[in-house]
């Protein structure tokens, strides 16, 4: 039992462990499961937690929820339609001038072609937040390169 | 632990992280006429940040870049005919030229633990599933030995390990909590291999036990989990080869080495348009 990360039931809280129902714990007997009683817990909760009663609507209730779930479909679908149709036309603007360009200069196309291996996106992209960062810029960084 | 883990008690453990905006509904078979709502029309109305920047920041440009005019058609085997490749090789898929429709983007992503102190005692696995469950959000099915191995006494049939498969919302908040919490804190780790991939456009990486603490879900109740253990992520994508797999995951901030050799070319590669 050399692993650092092996606890003793004996560090576990007391008060857990009588959540999980185990009346040796307050005899202070050993449990099974390993002799570790956080696994009864977790066994609990993760096999013998009991199941939700399902949700019963009236059919005035089924019906408004059925109205915005379709929708909410239809919002998402008209949202995928537009995405799409702008990725197409670009799509298309780019096989056009790819196509201009082989006609007009075989060796600029080529060029045009090749392109560099393992090219990845730059570490320092910035995704989408609702708030800006606590640094907004750091020169440092910005000077170096 | 023959029986699989209820979706429900998933439910009841998620993380304060998650956004749960859906209301959870149990039966899933119930008809429409009972007035019970079955669980799969539900949908969560709130933002998915990194699907959002996926598809408003990095979709296009992934599209420009693996934009090809001429398509290089492999050699097509037809329908039904079996071909045998030497070694342990295996058919790829081969790559469809470029179109708008199929621009690379990541399907799902799989968290798989295997634990061998399971085979002494099936109890172990218990803080496994559990660790992952609190860092996924979903309950992991148990994934039992598909052939024994005499030397590790390990037996068909025994539980052996745990795997969880994540698609969509839930996808994206483990991707974004592992690439804006999770790696920024290794210790030493220098970004997945320049040449990573299986070939046909995943992505896989491997955690050691130390990984696990860096999740605010487990680092929050540390000691309620008895053994802490590795596990590895299989990031899935519909991109064809390494390369565009890899441009991809780079597009949601997954750092990759960059050897020195390929350093050389991109200065040369600047170097060279500069004077133009």
């Amino acid at each position: 039992m050399s692993s650092p990360f092996i606890r003793s039931a004996v560090t576990a809280k007391t008060a857990l462990m009588r959540a999980a129902g185990r009346p040796g714990m307050k005899k202070g007997g050993s449990t099974s499961l390993n002799g570790d009683a956080r696994n009864d817990l977790i066994k609990k909760v993760l096999f013998d937690a009991p199941a939700r009663p399902p949700v019963r609507l009236s059919s005035e209730d089924m019906a408004r929820h059925e109205t915005i779930e379709r929708a909410w479909k239809l919002v998402r679908q008209q949202h995928k339609q537009e995405q799409a149709a702008g990725l197409a036309r670009k799509f298309e603007m780019m096989r056009k001038a790819n196509a201009e360009l082989e006609a007009t200069s075989p060796l600029l196309f080529k060029h045009s072609q090749t392109k560099e291996r393992n090219a990845v996106f730059p570490r320092q992209l910035r995704t989408l937040t609702d708030t800006p960062p606590k640094q907004i810029w750091n020169y440092r960084e910005a000077t170096k390169a | 632990m023959h029986v699989r883990a209820k979706s429900t008690a998933a439910v009841a453990s998620t993380s304060d992280l998650k956004k749960k905006s859906n209301g959870c509904s149990s039966s899933t078979t119930s008809s429409l006429a009972n007035g019970i709502t079955p669980q799969t029309s539900i949908y969560t109305t709130g933002l998915s940040r990194l699907r959002e920047h996926y598809t408003t920041s990095i979709q296009e440009d992934i599209m420009i870049t693996s934009y090809r005019h001429h398509h290089k058609a492999r050699k097509q085997v037809p329908e039904g005919v079996r071909v045998e490749l030497k070694g342990n090789k295996h058919l790829k898929p081969a790559p469809r030229p470029s179109s708008p429709n199929e621009v690379p983007e990541l399907v799902k992503i799989d968290v798989h633990c295997m634990m061998k102190e399971a085979i002494t005692s099936k109890y172990y696995l218990l803080s496994g599933v559990m660790a992952i469950q609190s860092i996924t959000g979903q309950t992991p099915e148990i994934i039992f030995a598909k052939k024994g191995v005499h030397n590790w006494k390990l037996r068909k049939g025994m539980p052996i390990g745990c795997r969880v498969t994540l698609k969509g919302d839930k996808m994206y908040q483990f991707l974004d909590k592992l690439v804006e919490v999770v790696l920024p804190r290794m210790k030493e780790w220098p970004g997945l291999p320049e040449g990573s991939g299986d070939g046909t456009g995943n992505i896989g990486m491997g955690f050691p036990p130390s990984a696990l603490s860096l999740f605010p879900e487990i680092e929050s109740n540390f000691d309620m989990y008895p053994r802490m253990t590795g596990f590895d992520i299989t990031f899935n994508t519909t991109a064809y080869t390494n390369l565009e797999a890899r441009l991809l995951m780079s597009g949601f901030n997954m750092p990759f080495q960059k050897s020195n050799h390929s350093r050389k070319a991109a200065t040369a590669a600047a170097a060279q348009r500069a004077p133009e």
